[in-house]
């Protein structure tokens, strides 16, 4: 055997055996725990084989709503951060080359600050009693301090914002390996600014655009502690139920159920969707 | 009659570096002309200035007498053939010479009758629905061309077209352009840095250094006449004598140079005693000596086989190389480092000012 195919092995096989160890692993634990049953006792559950918890996430609407809630939510999140990731990751693209590098270091500035402590920040923002709160009654703008905070706007504004970075990083760097002389062309043709956008651009910026939804909506659909702090007791998001199943209720089996089932809700249709958007071999219609 | 194209005291600056300094530049309609210069020349910039993706710091552009230096890029009529041909890697062929035609108001069926038209132009027919990753250089050349002409524009423009090319494919290539043009009588103005390609293709051609454009005229003129060193070099090889203008006689003037006096075609408002350069291209030199004629013995450093022709590599006594380009056969019996005779005739001595 050479040398390099055994690099190629070796570094094939070290990314395998971590996923394996702790993702296929753990995946399988709680696959099995979701079919468990919850008992009084260390561990709170007795391994049983039966569909019982995932037929109580069917029957109880409550669960149905909070994946619904999370999905909706996700998805809003994501195109809100799409419609303003694009702009910056586009700006950043065109921007002088000595310069790029600076502005995607501020992108990624609010990483070295603690995501926890960054939420905290925007709860002293917009409490009744926060900064917004007291700057805008001391202008004389408002009587009453506006709900800000635990609401679907608030948790909208903390997924946006805590994510933005996972969209403007994918979309630079697709908008930035677009040659200039694409447009250039596009342009000389007779194509005004915003057709050489819609006709250009933008097509060939869509692995980034998938790219950057994907990596803001999947964690967003999961997200906990931004509901927690900054949303209200009115819409439920299926990270916090799961949370309430597991430490509030001791229901391992029915969070573990939940577990399993949001997995699922996520890695299939992100599949049919980069199935649909792999490359063609085959050349296409006109 | 206008000039289809004219630009006028043209000058651009990149970051306080002049790619283009203040350009005068006419071309008839129907004409292929050339804008030749090496790299970082400003030919590129100049182009581009022309088709609209660059605004130029001060002068005029004019199409057909008609003032564009404010008109954007989609605005002109005017195409480009770009050097990496910038083909849209997400459309087909047929897409991608549709693309000019669907940003005009032009219905469906006469969109899709002038692509066919253009797949025959460029010989591509059956290639429409292929994407641009699935053609040879050659192919992906063509369709740029298609794509650039799909609109009929009053002037093409062409960067570098046959550079990505290999040397059989450019000759063929350069063969069908130049048919192209005459068939459709568009003007082509082309960016090269070869000059043999400039020389083949072009009615005339502008010779670019550090930005400006140093000589303008038909490839024979600027061959026989170059107007400075510079361009003696660029276009074709040349061998330099420095000197000074000694006297005049019978319509000749001699030149005193390093190796003695040399006898050229009188150059009228030449004062006696100006520093002159005598430039005579490597197969204008002959071996021998002949009457009325330069003669000067040099010493053969080394012959250089180039197949068709051999060059002989020789100095002069005062030091100056010399290149000699001639017969395989006469070169051949010459051993390095003997003496040879070599003469040319006053009449190919071109005198440079500058």
């Amino acid at each position: 055997m050479k040398l390099t195919d055994r690099f190629h092995i070796a570094a094939f096989a070290v990314p395998a055996l971590w996923l394996a160890v702790f993702v296929l692993v753990p995946f399988g634990i709680i696959a099995a725990i979701s079919l468990a049953q919850a008992v009084d006792g260390q561990p709170p559950f007795q391994l049983a084989w039966s569909w019982e918890n995932y037929q109580l996430l069917l029957e109880d609407v409550l669960y149905a709503e909070a994946y619904g809630n999370a999905l909706r939510i996700a998805a809003t999140s994501s195109l809100v951060a799409l419609l303003i990731g694009y702009p910056m990751a586009y700006a950043i693209s065109v921007a002088p080359r000595h310069r790029r590098g600076m502005l995607l270091t501020l992108v990624m500035l609010p990483f070295w600050t603690s995501f926890l402590v960054r939420i905290y920040a925007w709860m002293a923002l917009l409490r009744p009693t926060g900064l917004i709160n007291t700057a805008l009654q001391g202008a004389g703008l408002i009587d009453e301090p506006l709900q800000l905070i635990n609401n679907q706007f608030a948790v909208h504004l903390g997924i946006v914002y805590g994510y933005l970075p996972f969209m403007v990083l994918p979309l630079y760097a697709s908008l930035e390996k677009i040659d200039p002389a694409l447009t250039d062309a596009a342009a000389d043709l007779g194509a005004g600014p915003w057709r050489v956008f819609w006709r250009v651009t933008l097509p060939l910026s869509m692995p980034g655009v998938v790219a950057g939804f994907l990596l803001v909506f999947i964690p967003a659909v999961g997200e906990f502690v931004i509901p927690e702090l900054l949303g209200g007791p009115d819409t439920p998001m299926i990270g916090r139920v799961l949370w309430t199943e597991f430490f509030s209720n001791r229901d391992w089996p029915v969070a573990a159920a939940l577990s399993v089932s949001l997995s699922l809700l996520l890695v299939v249709p992100v599949g049919v969707l980069q199935h649909l958007l792999a490359p063609k071999k085959k050349g296409g219609a006109v | 009659m206008t000039p289809l194209l004219s630009v006028e005291g043209v000058s651009k600056s990149f970051g306080g570096i002049r790619a283009v300094d203040a350009d005068d530049l006419a071309v008839a309609p129907g004409e292929l002309f050339a804008l030749l210069g090496a790299s970082g020349s400003g030919k590129t910039t100049l182009l581009r200035l022309i088709a609209g993706l660059e605004q130029p710091d001060s002068g005029r552009i004019r199409i057909d007498g008609v003032d564009i230096t404010e008109r954007p890029a989609y605005e002109r009529p005017v195409n480009t053939v770009f050097q990496s041909y910038a083909l849209f890697p997400h459309m087909s062929v047929c897409g991608n010479i549709a693309f000019g035609l669907k940003q005009e108001k032009l219905s469906q069926a006469e969109i899709d009758k002038r692509v066919v038209e253009m797949l025959q132009l460029v010989q591509l027919e059956g290639y429409g629905a292929r994407r641009p990753a699935q053609l040879s250089g050659g192919q992906k050349q063509r369709v740029a061309i298609a794509r650039s002409l799909a609109k009929r524009p009053k002037l093409l423009l062409l960067d570098e077209p046959m550079a990505a090319l290999d040397r059989r494919l450019r000759e063929q290539t350069r063969i069908e352009l130049a048919a192209i043009q005459k068939r459709l009588g568009i003007t082509f103005v082309l960016v090269t840095h070869d000059q043999e390609e400039a020389m083949s293709l072009a009615d005339r051609m502008a010779v670019m250094d550090a930005g400006r454009i140093v000589q303008i005229g038909a490839p024979r003129e600027i061959y026989a006449r170059p107007a400075s060193r510079f361009v003696a070099g660029f276009i074709g090889d040349t061998n330099l004598f420095e000197g000074k203008a000694a006297g005049r006689e019978n319509g000749y003037l001699s030149v005193h140079v390093a190796e003695g006096d040399m006898m050229v075609r009188d150059v009228p408002d030449l004062p006696v005693g100006t520093t002159i350069w005598l430039a005579i291209r490597p197969e204008r030199l002959r071996l021998g000596t002949m009457p009325d004629c330069n003669c000067l013995d040099v010493r053969a450093d080394r012959i250089e086989y180039r197949g068709d022709q051999s060059i002989l590599h020789a100095a002069t006594a005062a030091g100056t190389k010399l290149r000699l380009k001639g017969d395989n056969v006469a070169l051949a019996s010459i051993e390095a480092g003997a003496t040879v005779a070599v003469a040319w005739s006053p009449e190919d001595v071109v005198v440079l000012r500058q």
